[in-house]
């Protein structure tokens, strides 16, 4: 009995530490919006997901569109606000959105149109990561990859990481840009 | 005399109360009449002039159409143009003679960026009938006052963007005779907002 209780134990614990070699973030349905003419500015949305076992923050974006910033809309009452944030907190085994309304990634002066069927180049940046480099699709305003769905675990809401978001000390921390 | 005061008092007293009953009666249904005159907005809205590309706009240019109004900024990266697409998609779910009788106010609180020709150029992007309105920010100040809304600027010194405009969020939906009539949130589904442009009509 104790035997494959201990074989389970460091097969589990070799599973982690090869893990920890390697990206533990995994990026769902990302997507950039595409913008009407004349506006300077856009955001690209994504799913950020944690496999790892310790808490990871995004630290910064780059993108082949334009300068790129972090950001976090939030909805006061009725009232509708935007600040830049530092970091996004992405809790280990965890997820956090980026989605209209929410955190996003704020591509700014464009020096064109952003179109669907455009693509965007973005590097992310960690703090205890290796960086990611991704292809972001250009999709129409309104339209949100979860439309029609498929990948269906990226689709569900997600109360966990939405709490985690909220309490996240986001507002204080070193930062590079 | 006073052996024939008591039955003539009490008919008296029972018909007055009758009649005052009556009278109350008459008036709490007349308060609650029916009507979808909202009371939350009896005393906000009303008439303004602001400017477009093509010239004054009043909303009493209008007068034959409900109208949707917001308050947004174009360098608004997400929330503004997600509310006119749904603005938009709304309009479409309409038959066309019932779109022709809705038009659609983007009110810039942004003066200082949104150009005349900017707001244009960005409104038409989602449906060509839209209009886009700039005004002074002292025009600006009494409409937002005057729909019970709220914006300010926000500066954002470590941003490329420099200030921000917190703004209410929500379309204020405005019936035929210029009466503000119902509110919405700016992410209310597409079907659900048409039901409330129908219900305008």
């Amino acid at each position: 009995m104790p035997q494959p209780l201990h074989l389970a134990t460091i097969a589990l614990i070799g599973l982690l530490l090869a893990g920890s070699l390697h990206a533990e973030i995994r990026v769902g349905q990302p997507y950039v919006r595409a913008t009407p003419p004349g506006a300077a500015n856009s955001a690209a949305f994504m799913l950020l997901h944690n496999t790892g076992t310790q808490p990871t923050q995004l630290v910064g974006a780059r993108s082949s569109a334009t300068h790129t910033e972090l950001h976090r809309h939030m909805m006061n009452g009725t009232r509708m606000q935007m600040r830049p944030v530092n970091t996004m907190m992405i809790p280990a085994g965890g997820k956090v959105e980026l989605k209209p309304g929410g955190y996003h990634l704020m591509l700014l002066g464009l020096s064109g149109p952003l179109r669907r069927g455009e693509s965007v180049e973005m590097h992310l940046n960690f703090d205890n990561q290796p960086p990611l480099s991704l292809t972001i699709p250009v999709l129409p305003i309104g339209v949100t990859p979860q439309q029609p769905d498929r990948q269906h675990h990226g689709a569900e809401p997600m109360p966990h990481a939405e709490h985690r978001q909220r309490t996240m000390p986001s507002m204080n921390h070193n930062h590079q840009h | 005399m006073p052996k024939r005061i008591p039955p003539i008092r009490h008919p008296r007293i029972l018909v007055v109360m009758l009649l005052v009953t009556i009278v109350a009666v008459s008036f709490l249904l007349w308060k609650n009449r029916p009507t979808p005159s909202s009371a939350p907005f009896s005393n906000l809205g009303g008439d303004f002039t602001l400017h477009s590309l093509q010239g004054a706009v009043s909303l009493h240019d209008f007068q034959d159409k409900a109208v949707v109004l917001m308050f947004g900024y174009t360098a608004c990266p997400d929330i503004c143009p997600g509310e006119l697409a749904t603005v938009a998609a709304a309009l479409r779910q309409l038959p066309a003679a019932a779109q022709r009788q809705i038009q659609v106010l983007f009110i810039s609180v942004d003066p200082a960026r949104d150009t005349l020709q900017l707001l244009a150029d960005y409104v038409q992007y989602f449906n060509p009938r839209f209009i886009g309105l700039r005004g002074e920010k002292a025009q600006i100040d009494t409409l937002v006052r005057q729909y019970g809304a709220f914006y300010r600027f926000v500066a954002l010194p470590d941003s490329a963007l420099g200030y921000a405009v917190d703004h209410t969020a929500r379309l204020y939906l405005i019936d035929k005779q210029g009466q503000l009539r119902a509110t919405a949130p700016h992410n209310t589904a597409p079907a659900q907002l048409a039901d409330q442009l129908r219900a305008l009509l």
